[in-house]
C-alpha cells in the first residue's frame, strides 16, 4: 500500500478520534489543522462516542481514575484538589457531558481530569447546606451550574439557584421543591408549582440538559425522569421509567449510553436482582414523549449485597459496576452473559468510602470565567 | 462444511477463509449479502503480508466470540481471564513495524473492521513524539517556532 502520500483528512480524523484525550492533547503542536480539529465541537462529540468510560474515585485528598479495559488499572490523576472542609458533606461526583462535577458541600469543582483543567465554584450567601447538583449549558453554549440550598426558616423546602459561568453571577430559580428528607409528610403545593422529591441517586447531564429520577409527593415511588432546561431555566417532567413498582431503597441509576441515549440500572432492594434498560433512540430534551425503553440485561448474582450509590457503565455487552461494600471498600463488578465475570477490590491507599462516578474521557474544555472562545 | 470465501491480494495471491471470518469485515459482509463474492474478491490495495495479518485477526476474534457464546449458559464464574487473554493477544498482534501497522490500519479502514481500526489507530499514536507523527503522516510544520512554543506552553503538562 502506498505509504508515501498524505492520508485523506477524514481518515486522519478517524484515527485521532480513537485516541484517549491525555495522549491526544500533545498533538496540538503537530499542525494548525490538527490544533483546530481538537477544539472542534463536532470532532469532540464524535471522539466522546468512541471512548470507553472510566470510573473516577475520590478520597479525602486524592482523585483516581480506574479503567477497566478489561484489566483494571488505577491512576492517581494528580489533580490539585481543594481540601474538604471540616464537617463538610462527603464529596459527590457527577458526570456532566464529559466534565466532572465534584460537590464538596460548600464548594464545587468542575474538572476535565484528562486535560488537567479545573475550576472552583464558590456559592454565595450563608446557607446551612448547599449542594451542587449538575452542570449544563443553554442554547448559546453558555455553561451554568445548578445548585440547591435550604433555609432555616423552612427546612422542608429546597431552593434552586443557577450560576452563570461567564458572568460568575448566581440567580435564584423559582422551582420550589419539597426536601427529600420529608417525603412522608403530606404534600403541599405552592401556587403554580408541583411538589416533587428526588431519588437519592445523582443526576446526569446530556447535551446541556440535566436529568434526574424523581417522583411526585402524592404518588410516592411512582418515579419518572425530570429535567432542567438551562435555556428556559425550568424543571419539566421528561419521561417515565421503564419499570414500575419502584421503592425508594431500590437503586435507580440513570446514565448516558453510547453518546446520546440513556440507560437505567435498577437493583431491587428486596430481591437484589439487577435490571438494565436502554433507550431505543437518541434523547432530545423536548422529546420525552418519544422515549422508548428496551430490555438490555437482567441478572441475579448470588450473594450480591445492596449496591450503595452504584456507578456503572455499559461496554459492548458487559455491565461494569462500581460500588462500596459494607466496610467501605470500593469494588468493581464486571457482569456479562447473565453472570458475574469478575469482582475486584480497588485497594486505594488510605481511605474508605470513596465517592465515585463513571466518566467518559473527553476533550471538552472546562468553561472559564469570562474567557473567550478560541478562534 | 462452512462456505469459503476467496480473497485476492494486490500481488494476485489467493487466500481462502471461512465465511464467518470474512463476515468480520463490514465491506465483505455487504458484498456477501449482495451475492457478489463468486470467483473471489480482489483487494487491489491490500498486499499479501497485510492480508495475512488481517485474516489472523478476524479468525482470532471469531473464535473468541464463539468461545464466549459457548460459555454463556455456564453456571460457573468463568473469570475475566478470557477478556484479558484476547486483549493481550491484540497487544501482541500489533507489535509490528511502522509501515505494516500503517497498512493494517488502512486495510481495517477499507474493509471496515471497527475493532482492528481502533486497535491500530491507538497503537499508531501511542508514545509518539510530535516529530514522529509529522513524519508518519507526511505533515509539514506550519507553525512558526514562536507559535509552536505558545501552543506547547498552553498544554505544558502534556509534554512533561
Amino acid at each position: 500500500m502506498a505509504n508515501q502520500e498524505k492520508l485523506p483528512w477524514d481518515l486522519t480524523e478517524e484515527i485521532l478520534s480513537c485516541v484517549p484525550p491525555e495522549s491526544l492533547i500533545r498533538f496540538r503542536t503537530v499542525s494548525k489543522q490538527w490544533n483546530a480539529l481538537l477544539s472542534d465541537k463536532t470532532f469532540i462529540k464524535k471522539h466522546k462516542t468512541k471512548m470507553t468510560y472510566r470510573f473516577i474515585l475520590a478520597t479525602k485528598s486524592k482523585i483516581y481514575s480506574v479503567s477497566v479495559n478489561p484489566k483494571i488499572e488505577v491512576h492517581d490523576l494528580m489533580l490539585d484538589v481543594p481540601d474538604l472542609e471540616p464537617h463538610a458533606l462527603p464529596r459527590r461526583l457527577m458526570d456532566c457531558d464529559g466534565l466532572l462535577l465534584c460537590d464538596m458541600g460548600k464548594r464545587g469543582m468542575v474538572s476535565n481530569p484528562w486535560l488537567k483543567q479545573t475550576r472552583r465554584v464558590e456559592h454565595e450567601g450563608n446557607h446551612q447546606s448547599f449542594d451542587f447538583s449538575g452542570i449544563g449549558y443553554d442554547d448559546d453554549n453558555g455553561y451554568k451550574t445548578l445548585g440547591t440550598h435550604r433555609t432555616e426558616l423552612d427546612p422542608t423546602k429546597t431552593f434552586w439557584k443557577t450560576l452563570d459561568f461567564s458572568s460568575d453571577a448566581w440567580k435564584e430559580q423559582r422551582g420550589v421543591m419539597k426536601s427529600s428528607g420529608s417525603s412522608s409528610s403530606p404534600s403541599t403545593t405552592e401556587e403554580g408549582t408541583t411538589v416533587i422529591t428526588f431519588h437519592s441517586t445523582s443526576g446526569v447531564s446530556l447535551n446541556g440538559t440535566w436529568y434526574r429520577v424523581a417522583s411526585y409527593n402524592e404518588t410516592k415511588y411512582s418515579y419518572f425522569i425530570v429535567n432542567f432546561d438551562f435555556t428556559k431555566e425550568t424543571f419539566n417532567q421528561f419521561c417515565d421509567l421503564p419499570c414500575e413498582d419502584n421503592k425508594h431503597d431500590d437503586a435507580l441509576v440513570l446514565r448516558v449510553f453510547i453518546g446520546d441515549r440513556f440507560s437505567l440500572l435498577k437493583q431491587s432492594h428486596l430481591t437484589k436482582k439487577i435490571q438494565i434498560w436502554v433507550t431505543k433512540n437518541k434523547i432530545h430534551k423536548r422529546g420525552g414523549r418519544d422515549v422508548e425503553w428496551m430490555n438490555f440485561m437482567e441478572v441475579s448474582i448470588p450473594n450480591l449485597p445492596d449496591l450503595v450509590q452504584p456507578s456503572y457503565f455499559i461496554n459492548d455487552k458487559r455491565l461494569v459496576v462500581c460500588s462500596c461494600d459494607t466496610d467501605g471498600q470500593a469494588l468493581i463488578y464486571v457482569v456479562g452473559n447473565n453472570n458475574l465475570i469478575s469482582k475486584t477490590k480497588i485497594d486505594l491507599v488510605a481511605d474508605f468510602w470513596p465517592s465515585h462516578c463513571s466518566l467518559i474521557p473527553s476533550l471538552v474544555s472546562v468553561p472559564g470565567g469570562k474567557r473567550e472562545e478560541a478562534g | 462444511m462452512s462456505k469459503k470465501i476467496i480473497f485476492e491480494s494486490s500481488e494476485g495471491e489467493s487466500f481462502e477463509v471461512d465465511e464467518a471470518v470474512a463476515l468480520e469485515c463490514q465491506t465483505i459482509k455487504n458484498m456477501i449479502e449482495d451475492d457478489c463474492t463468486d470467483g473471489g474478491i480482489p483487494l487491489a490495495n491490500v498486499n499479501s503480508a497485510t492480508l495475512t495479518k488481517v485474516i489472523d485477526y478476524c479468525k482470532k476474534h471469531v473464535e473468541a466470540a464463539a468461545a464466549a457464546e459457548a460459555n454463556a449458559g455456564d453456571k460457573d464464574i468463568y473469570g475475566a481471564n478470557k477478556d484479558i487473554e484476547l486483549k493481550t493477544w491484540d497487544e501482541e498482534f500489533v507489535k509490528v513495524d511502522q509501515p505494516l501497522l500503517f497498512d493494517l490500519m488502512l486495510a481495517a479502514n477499507f474493509l471496515i473492521i471497527p475493532g482492528l481500526l481502533d486497535l491500530t489507530c491507538k497503537t499508531m499514536m501511542r508514545g509518539k513524539t510530535v516529530l514522529q507523527i509529522r513524519e508518519i503522516f507526511h505533515i509539514k510544520k506550519d507553525y512558526t517556532d514562536a507559535e509552536e512554543a505558545e501552543v506547547r506552553k498552553e498544554n505544558a503538562w502534556a509534554f512533561e
